[in-house]
């Protein structure tokens, strides 16, 4: 389970999250939806320390993290017990799909050699691209790349995977199949989720939770059918209303 | 030509000049290799803007890339020897002059070296730093396996040109009596009276040098760009 209380961050004088509290339960998607600048990125940033927030409290399952006094052995486990998902995907330029995937297992949790190939094939066939294992970043299409940076998200078995808008740069053509992988994941893994994103048929039809955010605060959370279909607040309404006509 | 040149002499010269190719070449593969791991620890500390030593750094860089290189060789060689006996340690003349050349050489070439890196390790879209931490990666082993390499293959073709222009550099050192290619040739000049045969040899017997390093350089790159590596920094690609 992962938990946080009372996330507070600025940039500068500007405060862009204003104290979040809310919890993910193992096995569970959680869905971030909000306009943007509304801090759903620097939330998720936050919580694997790339973008450290200011105050509050990040629990994950035994390791509790008081944000201002964390120590480096601290973020280090946090950021080993989770993995996330890159809105530009973040590949290493230097290292093939296979070597992507493989490189945080043999560095990280030192696994042998022979079973973190073993590993990272199984992830790469379980994301539709087996065949390209050979091929270098620059070689595959940005649809291609996410799928291979969700496979290396996923082989390192996190208790979280994090998604920062892992569809945002993508061709609309090509947003299907990274969309499908992310189902998969959910669905035949149960793995627990944490997605930021303006997918809304994907927080629709994957997620067990919604969030909807703005102005650095949690506006309003509850299931799906709740937040997207029946809104107590007046500004998700306002916020679901262009998608209506679309998505919903 | 008469007089004026003996093309005869030239060729003769040739093999003679060519036998002490091995001394530049010794003083280039050992100054740059040393020179580039200094400079990529250079590069690393500045990168990291590590503050009073990233600063010092900074001013050796200012020093190096400020002065002319047959000053700093006349400053390490026969400066340093003094400046050590002053302080009271043992005559570090009796060490060979050789040992100080490598010592101004490698200076020399870090400095520059270091900017280079700096500059490529710069280039390098900080997603890829984010992604390594991502996985659970420490800083060293981010740069380590990831973000050395790629800066690396960025900076080849300029960590090239400066190999070639140490290469050419070591034709200074017979100013402080190491015999090489050029103190031979003026040697045999001041005997012959035919000097002008003598460097045209040397000119030639350095850009065949030079030749030879541009295509390793080359050789380097390309090998890197076959395995896929054209678009190096890398931004979200565009779809094809």
């Amino acid at each position: 389970m992962l938990a946080l209380k009372d996330i507070y961050k600025s940039f500068g004088t500007h405060e862009v999250l204003k104290g979040i509290s809310c919890t993910i339960p193992t096995g569970s998607v959680t869905v971030i939806i909000g306009p943007s600048g509304s801090g759903k990125t620097t939330l998720l940033r936050g919580i694997n320390f790339l973008e450290p927030a200011d105050k509050g409290t990040i629990i994950l399952d035994d390791l509790k993290v008081n944000v201002e006094k964390a120590v480096s052995e601290e973020i280090h486990r946090l950021r080993q017990e989770t993995a996330m998902v890159f809105q530009s995907y973040n590949l290493f330029a230097n290292k093939t799909a296979l070597e992507n995937i493989t490189e945080g297992l043999l560095i990280v949790k030192k696994m042998d050699k022979r079973q973190a190939l073993e590993k990272a094939r199984y992830y790469l066939n379980k994301v539709g691209l087996a065949d390209r294992e050979k091929a270098y970043p620059s070689q595959l299409s940005g649809g291609q790349q996410q799928r291979i940076g969700i496979a290396r998200a996923l082989a390192l078995d996190p208790k979280v995977v994090l998604f920062d808008e892992p569809t945002s740069a993508l061709d609309p053509e090509l947003v299907g199949e990274v969309l499908d992988t992310m189902k998969k994941a959910a669905e035949e893994e149960h793995r627990t989720m944490l997605v930021v994103t303006h997918e809304m048929a994907f927080a629709r039809d994957v997620a067990d939770h919604v969030i909807f955010m703005e102005g650095g605060y949690i506006v309003e959370e509850g299931s799906p059918k709740e937040v997207l279909y029946s809104p107590r607040e007046q500004r998700t309404k306002q916020f679901l209303a262009r998608f209506r006509s679309t998505a919903l | 030509m008469g007089n004026y040149f003996s093309p005869e002499y030239m060729a003769a010269s040739f093999p003679v000049l060519l036998s002490y190719v091995g001394v530049s070449v010794f003083l280039t593969v050992i100054s740059q290799s040393l020179a580039l791991v200094l400079g990529s620890c250079i590069a690393l500390v500045r990168v990291q803007r590590l503050r009073w030593i990233s600063n010092l750094f900074a001013a050796y860089i200012s020093f190096i890339r400020g002065t002319p290189f047959l000053v700093q060789l006349y400053l390490i060689c026969f400066g340093l020897p003094r400046i050590i006996k002053a302080l009271g340690a043992e005559d570090i003349r009796a060490l060979p002059v050789v040992a100080f050349v490598v010592l101004v050489m490698v200076l020399h070439s870090a400095a520059y070296m270091s900017e280079i890196m700096r500059g490529s390790l710069e280039s390098i879209d900080k997603g890829q730093l984010e992604a390594c931490y991502s996985i659970g990666m420490t800083t060293a082993e981010a740069y380590r396996r990831i973000l050395l390499p790629q800066a690396f293959r960025i900076a080849v073709p300029s960590l090239g040109n400066e190999v070639i222009s140490a290469l050419k550099s070591t034709s200074l050192v017979f100013n402080v009596g190491i015999v090489d290619m050029m103190s031979k040739a003026e040697l045999m000049g001041s005997y012959s009276y035919r000097s002008l045969e003598l460097y045209l040899d040397a000119g030639i017997i350095y850009v065949l040098l030079c030749f030879i390093l541009h295509g390793l350089t080359e050789l380097i790159s390309n090998r890197h760009r076959l395995s896929g590596n054209a678009e190096l920094v890398s931004e979200p690609a565009t779809e094809r």
